[in-house]
């Protein structure tokens, strides 16, 4: 627990934070495997972030003070979307020309225009994808594992460079 | 026959679950009793040093991994370690998870 969550854990705890499901829901919702479900539920239920009421899971909300920061504790965010970005690289590169998900970086040099242009083109982008989150019924009809993930954001070069050297 | 399965799990590991065929020529074992072996049979205290010493071999052949380690134990900063030491945990974590027994989930 003191590592944060992994990715397919955090999966479980959306799946079951729409509704209480069995494994065999969960499974069918987040797209893993019955077997690793199990697995991670019974970590899940061990750390008592999850219970079990007439064979569904739900989260445990009553003692969330105990889980609840730990799991939002800010390295651990960080280290769970290092794992989203290592995931998507990794699928970018193995997977076949035809199935790539498309991850675009370009490095390129922008005026105060093509600045003002950028800022306006995020903006609309926010807009679009906070407005698909206001959709309620997307949310218990489709599936979690149909969700999609979506990267955006820029940086100067020269600080991003600077920065790598921190890791060092 | 714990032993047994941690050991064949490790040569499995080592050796990127390699097919029956290939770690009967690798161990000089025959196929069938490979195939009994990995079905649970119990193996014989010479096959179980030849999983063993294969295992070993591989190892010395990763073991670049021991001496990067302790390399960057000496030049990296602390937090450049803890970085390193975070991926590796939530690594062992996943894989954990994967091998973990799910008898405790059939019982809850």
């Amino acid at each position: 627990m003191n590592e944060g969550l992994l990715l397919v854990e955090r999966m479980i705890l959306e799946s079951i934070g729409k509704k209480e499901k069995s494994i065999a829901e969960i499974s069918l919702d987040s797209g893993l495997r019955t077997n690793l479900v199990c697995s991670l539920i019974g970590h899940l239920v061990m750390d008592n972030i999850i219970n079990l009421k007439k064979g569904k899971y739900y989260l445990n909300f009553k003692e969330k003070e105990k889980w609840l920061p730990l799991i939002n504790d800010k390295v651990n965010i960080k280290n769970e979307v290092k794992e989203l970005f290592i995931s998507l690289i990794n699928s970018h590169f193995e997977l076949s020309e035809k199935k790539k998900y498309g991850l675009k970086i370009k490095k390129i040099w922008l005026n105060r225009f093509d600045e003002k242009i950028l800022e306006a083109h995020f903006n609309n982008l926010n807009e679009f994808i906070e407005n698909l989150e206001k959709y309620p019924n997307r949310k218990e009809e489709e599936k979690l594992k149909e969700k999609r993930v979506i990267f955006w954001g820029q940086s100067f070069y020269g600080d991003l460079a600077e920065e790598s050297l921190k890791a060092s | 026959m714990n032993e047994q399965k941690e050991i064949l799990e490790q040569y499995m590991a080592v050796n990127n679950n390699p097919t029956l065929r290939w770690v009967a020529k690798d161990t000089s074992i025959q196929l069938s009793r490979v195939f009994r072996i990995m079905n649970e049979s119990p193996m014989k205290l010479d096959e179980y040093l030849v999983f063993r010493k294969k295992i070993m071999e591989k190892m010395k052949l990763n073991q670049y991994f021991s001496v990067l380690a302790m390399e960057c134990e000496n030049k990296l900063s602390l937090s450049s370690i803890e970085t390193l030491a975070q991926f590796m945990k939530r690594a062992l974590k996943q894989k954990r998870i994967k091998n973990s027994n799910i008898k405790y989930i059939k019982s809850a």
